[in-house]
């Protein structure tokens, strides 16, 4: 416990009986907490679980379709905060409460000067005014850490990155000191090394100031790490809450512990794969070392599939199955008339996978790994290098060699709601791969049938559209689909990172499934060093367009040699980490 | 300033290219313009004196660069029917013309803002609803209708204002005025209800945006988000489809001062359509085109200016 | 190629659908508004239609011949809509008049429609750079010729009538099919499906017809519907001017025009072409914006 006994004193904020929900319907079940003051709790649940919702109650910013009941109380407010009317609500609303959300690229606006919208906070609530109010943002500006801070003030939204616009966001939410600090997935869309440093800010600035804190998020190792107490939201209820300590190590409810084991990625059950919401009774809590290194990972667990060759077994003379080198990708951009100038998305790029292998390749946004992926699979031309699948070197105006790599090299790709034909079966869409061929339609309905039966989908499955399925389920069309003319290689591109914890799970295990069923060599995308650390033997780490460091799984996240990938690593939150931090 | 000149350069163009097509089209004619000049009764020799006086029988592209060169002098030539120098008509009646849209722009958005922002707000109520229905009946009414519904009412009805005619500003402000109401409500009420439904849909994309709950965060009313935050992210596109509508207007006005007998530049338009005083068409559409023309290009512009997103791409 | 290109394209849906809220109530009271919108819009298109339909079977008066006894006769039961001042019956005329302004309306959208979407999809598509922006600057340059300035001009080159009007409606319409198909291509291009359509090795001419054509066809069918309405619209207006259908042929903007100079003394003849006219384009707009909400598949796939 970092902070003095919420119990002690009326607590800042109380919520009885909240029920949140439109006309028709339920959102979220009566729900009682309270946050003492300076108290740090967390809320976490999965995609519709409330969490958010909750947020909005107690802030009085819910959609007007909505309503909400129950009693919210904040000390030193008489009444219930549900009562007041919404002239009263502003009046609380960034003098005693703040709210921090989760879309910078969009929370702000994007026609003021950052400055400016720093100062509203104050002017609003007449605590500074004018010039005064001015120079207290450029002072909040540089309290958050934003380099220059008076440059930045004069600087419009779409000028910033993405953690500078959550910094502008913090310092507007806290310039009046309120008591408390709501946070709604504030990391979520950034980057691991930039997530870290705005929850080390987070922290620093509520510290400094004894704020409370209610902390809404789907992952579990942020929580973690911010939080004293947690709160566990599935399906509009509060299934359990304790300190973070209590839910993480010995949780009491299913689903809590469901959660948990589905999101250590350093667990797995005895057949070696990731724990699901269904296998989780034989989790035993985030890992004590020996059992993280006891628990075998899926990418060692596949040794009696017949074609699983790894390349330490391969011999010295065996051939990579890809190849890349000397990769160089360098776009144009054209600014108005005359002037070009070229931004280098990938430079000197060399990678080879060997039959069998199983590669990650791990990056923040902007590393170039998408690039590489879209090179490798012959959708952009490079620049210079060469790419070489099997006997083929990829080159996107070569269609019969193109042809042939891609009977060799398939994709699953990143987001469930756009990469399947929304006006397409399942049937169609998981088909499409085998018209190029040449494919009758009774051979392509029949090859459908079994593949989609391999991804775990239920037969009529084939004559239902994309939106009729589940993100997860979305997930295993997008396999089944890259799986139906039996490729050697599959490159998948981030394919979990918009899944909720518990599907991602499943479909991570079928992944590396019919990698060992199918005798696969992989190449797997993510920005998640977990994900990648659970199912591939190889790993590169990228940046900025170029090849960090390469290596073995073990070797680069237990041996790092660059300083960025020690950030990388050291960024990346799990739970046994931020637990052993608590 | 280089995605300035760019765009310059990208208007130099396409007006280019319009007087291409506008002069081409002139030429797709079957038979040629002094024949139709001369008349049914004409014989070769009243044709070829024609053809020589306006120098109609030089090679195509010799008449093209003299009809562009004329142009950028400000001399439109001398029609070959009426005989009567071009350029002093256009100026004439383009004054009447820009006075008539400018005006229903105005009184246009005077309604359209506070009209189509009621109706954003009152989305899903009763109100709002009628607000929406009548803007959609407003936009399928041709504004000739809405003229002559005007003139029966408030000219052979009530007897208010003049059903016609034109009355100069220094003959007398009053009469210019009362001559001015019902060509201007005409084309302003429909138009209205274009921007009306413009003006809605802006206002209520406005309303999802997240920056309004961030300023609703920090203390703001819902009502006084929309108002600091919200109008002017709202008034960008808004600005935008004016500028767009003011083209329409400009081609509206043609058919208004028909019905008003009014000396703008689409009666004189219509005039030579019906003489077939082709160079006089000539001229007037092009003078027509390049309005619309500029009147994108200033759009454009002030896009630039309006958003700071746009500004830093340039 | 520049910035400011976007000005005219961010132009705001002026009848975009709401975002869907988060319960399903709303969601399905603004579909039954979307199917009350697009019901009363095909009964208006509807009985446009019936009106033109039966004409060729059956109309009340033979529409060409004068009656000079029952000249300007107003409202009554032999003649429900009155007469003009030939003594010819206005029901007929409206009735005819259906005709002419569905063909022109047909034919000017089929033309803009068969030369736009082909020439935006293709811009959409190819990574010819010169070749979207010669298809794009093309439709800048039509895109100021207004449709009725454009018809204006065809009818003083080729002589005022209902061909040049249709032509030169269709013409002037292109632009809009072709930037509506471009940004509806470019946002299915952008999607991963068509990357995987790609890393399936389909060709260019597969993924135009099997996955861009279906995507973007409800945003077709909905220009189709709105261009339908100007065209009403702009023949309305140039037949007014006289420039547009001639006599004998019935149209409703000549009826309004002739109506001119009975408008004290006989108003029914400028009200119920007037009210046609209106009806006419209130049918189209209201299917337009019935199919839109009905045919987005960004709301299709929430649902």
């Amino acid at each position: 416990m970092r902070r003095t006994d919420p119990q002690a004193g009326t607590p800042l904020l109380t919520v009885e009986g909240l029920t949140i929900g439109t006309r028709a319907r339920t959102l979220v079940e009566p729900l009682s907490f309270a946050i003492g003051a300076g108290e740090r709790v967390g809320l976490i649940g999965e995609s519709g679980s409330g969490k958010s919702l909750t947020a909005s109650a107690v802030m009085g910013l819910l959609a007007s379709e909505l309503s909400a009941a129950g009693r919210v109380e904040l000390a030193g407010e008489g009444g219930n905060l549900l009562d007041l009317d919404e002239r009263a609500l502003a009046r609380l609303r960034g003098r005693r409460m703040g709210m921090v959300f989760q879309e910078p690229m969009s929370a702000l606006n994007p026609l003021m000067r950052v400055g400016d919208q720093v100062a509203e906070t104050m002017t609003l609530h007449g605590t500074a005014r004018g010039r005064q109010a001015t120079a207290r943002a450029v002072e909040l500006l540089d309290q958050v850490h934003l380099p220059d801070p008076a440059q930045a003030a004069r600087a419009y939204p779409h000028q910033l990155s993405g953690g500078q616009r959550q910094r502008v966001m913090l310092a507007a939410a806290l310039a009046n000191s309120p008591d408390l600090l709501i946070c709604d997935e504030p990391t979520t869309a950034l980057d691991v090394t930039v997530q870290a440093a705005v929850l080390d800010l987070i922290d620093e600035q509520i510290a400094a100031r004894g704020t409370g804190l209610l902390f809404i998020t789907h992952d579990l190792a942020v929580v973690a790490r911010v939080c004293e107490r947690v709160l566990v939201m599935h399906a509009g209820r509060v299934v359990e809450s304790g300190t973070v300590e209590q839910i993480f190590t010995r949780p009491q409810h299913a689903y809590t512990r469901g959660l948990l084991a589905a999101s250590d990625l350093t667990a797995t059950d005895a057949r070696g794969r990731l724990f699901t919401i269904r296998t989780a009774a034989e989790y035993r809590g985030p890992g004590t070392p020996e059992q993280a290194e006891a628990a075998p990972r899926a990418a060692e667990s596949g040794e009696a599939a017949p074609t699983e060759a790894r390349p330490s077994d391969a011999g010295e003379d065996a051939r990579p199955l890809i190849e890349i080198r000397g990769l160089e990708k360098t776009y144009v951009r054209r600014g108005g008339l005359f002037r070009r100038h070229e931004v280098r998305a990938l430079a000197g790029i060399d990678v080879s996978v060997m039959p069998g292998g199983r590669l990650g390749v791990v990056g923040e946004s902007g590393s170039g790994k998408t690039t590489l992926l879209s090179i490798l699979a012959g959708l952009i031309p490079a620049s210079a290098g060469t790419v070489r699948v099997g006997d083929v070197l990829v080159d996107p105006h070569d269609a019969a060699g193109l042809a042939a790599m891609r009977q060799d090299l398939q994709v699953v790709f990143q987001d469930p709601f756009a990469s399947l034909d929304p006006r397409m079966t399942t049937e169609e869409i998981v088909a499409e791969p085998l018209r190029s061929l040449g494919a009758g339609s009774a051979e392509r309905r029949r090859r459908a049938a079994e593949v989609v039966e391999a991804v775990g989908l239920d037969r009529d499955a084939l004559f239902r559209y994309p939106h009729q399925f589940s993100g997860g389920q979305r997930q295993r069309i997008s396999i089944a689909r890259a799986l139906i003319c039996r490729p050697r290689i599959l490159v998948a591109d981030e394919p979990v990172s918009a899944l909720d914890v518990s599907v991602r799970a499943q479909v991570l295990n079928l992944l590396s499934d019919l990698v060992d069923e199918y005798g696969l060599t992989l190449v797997f995308v993510s920005h998640d060093l977990g994900v990648v650390r659970h199912l591939c033997d190889e790993v590169v780490v990228m940046r900025g367009g170029e090849l960090v460091e390469a290596g073995t799984v073990e070797a680069v996240y237990d041996r790092p040699q660059q300083e960025y990938t020690r950030a990388l690593v050291a960024a990346t939150p799990t739970l046994a980490g931020a637990l052993a931090a608590q | 300033m280089s995605a300035l000149l760019s765009r310059l350069l990208q208007f130099l163009l396409t007006v280019w290219a319009a007087t291409v097509v506008v002069f081409a089209l002139m030429q797709v004619l079957p038979g040629n313009a002094a024949q139709v000049a001369a008349g049914l009764q004409a014989t070769p020799e009243d044709v070829a004196r024609i053809e020589a006086e306006f120098g109609l029988d030089r090679p195509l592209p010799v008449q093209y660069l003299d009809w562009v060169g004329g142009m950028l002098r400000g001399d439109f030539g001398t029609s070959y029917v009426t005989h009567v120098p071009i350029s002093p008509l256009i100026a004439d009646s383009v004054q009447v013309t820009l006075i008539l849209v400018l005006a229903s722009m105005a009184v246009a958005l005077l309604i359209a803002v506070p009209v189509g922002s009621t109706a954003a707000l009152l989305r899903g109520r009763a109100a709002g609803a009628v607000l929406s229905g009548l803007s959609q009946v407003g936009v399928a009414v041709p504004n000739f209708l809405a003229a002559i519904l005007l003139v029966m009412v408030f000219s052979l009805g009530l007897g208010w204002f003049p059903s016609s005619g034109w009355q100069a500003p220094i003959e007398g402000f009053g009469g210019f005025l009362s001559h001015l109401v019902l060509p201007v409500l005409a084309l302003a009420l429909v138009q209205a209800a274009i921007l009306t439904r413009y003006v809605r849909s802006a206002v209520l994309e406005v309303l999802r945006e997240d920056y309004l709950r961030t300023a609703r965060a920090k203390g703001r009313t819902a009502a006084g988000a929309l108002a600091v935050h919200g109008l002017r992210n709202a008034a960008i596109p808004v600005i935008t489809v004016a500028g767009v509508q003011l083209a329409t207007l400009l081609v509206g006005a043609v058919v208004i001062e028909q019905v008003f007998v009014l000396p703008g530049i689409g009666s004189e338009l219509i005039r030579a359509v019906q003489n077939r005083d082709l160079l006089t068409v000539q001229g007037i559409v092009m003078v027509l085109v390049l309005m619309v023309l500029v009147l994108n290009l200033v759009i454009d512009l002030l896009y630039t200016v309006l958003d700071p997103r746009v500004r830093s791409r340039s | 190629m520049s910035a400011p290109r976007s000005a005219v394209e961010a132009l705001p849906d002026p009848v975009a659908p709401a975002a869907p809220g988060p319960a399903s109530p709303t969601a399905s009271r603004r579909s039954r508004r979307a199917d009350l919108t697009l019901v009363t819009g095909a009964v208006l298109v509807g009985l446009v239609v019936v009106l033109a339909l039966v004409s060729f079977v059956w109309t009340p008066y033979d529409y060409a011949a004068p009656d000079p006894a029952a000249r300007l006769q107003g409202v009554s039961a032999a003649h429900p809509f009155g007469t003009d001042r030939y003594g010819r019956d206005t029901l007929t005329w409206i009735m005819m008049g259906a005709r002419i302004t569905l063909l022109v309306g047909l034919i000017a959208v089929v033309i803009a429609l068969v030369v736009g979407v082909p020439l935006g999809v293709l811009a959409g598509m190819t990574r010819i750079r010169w070749l979207s922006g010669l298809v794009m600057r093309g439709s800048d340059v039509l895109l100021a010729f207004p449709a009725l300035l454009l018809a204006i001009v065809f009818s003083a080159v080729f002589g005022p009538g209902t061909v040049p009007a249709m032509c030169a409606l269709g013409i002037a319409a292109i632009p809009a099919f072709a930037r509506v198909a471009r940004s509806g291509t470019l946002q299915i291009m952008s999607r991963e499906f068509i990357a995987a359509a790609r890393t399936a090795n389909r060709s260019p001419w597969a993924i135009a017809v099997t996955h861009v054509l279906p995507n973007i066809g409800g945003l077709v069918v909905v220009q189709a519907s709105v261009a339908f309405a100007l065209s009403v619209l702009a023949e309305a207006g140039l037949s007014f001017l006289g420039l547009g259908t001639q006599p004998p042929t019935p149209s409703w903007g000549r009826m309004l025009q002739e109506s001119q100079q009975y408008l004290g003394t006989a108003p029914e003849l400028a009200i119920f072409p007037g009210v046609f006219i209106a009806v006419a384009v209130l049918g189209f707009n209201l299917l337009g914006d019935g199919l839109r909400d009905r045919l987005d598949p960004t709301l299709r796939g929430r649902e």
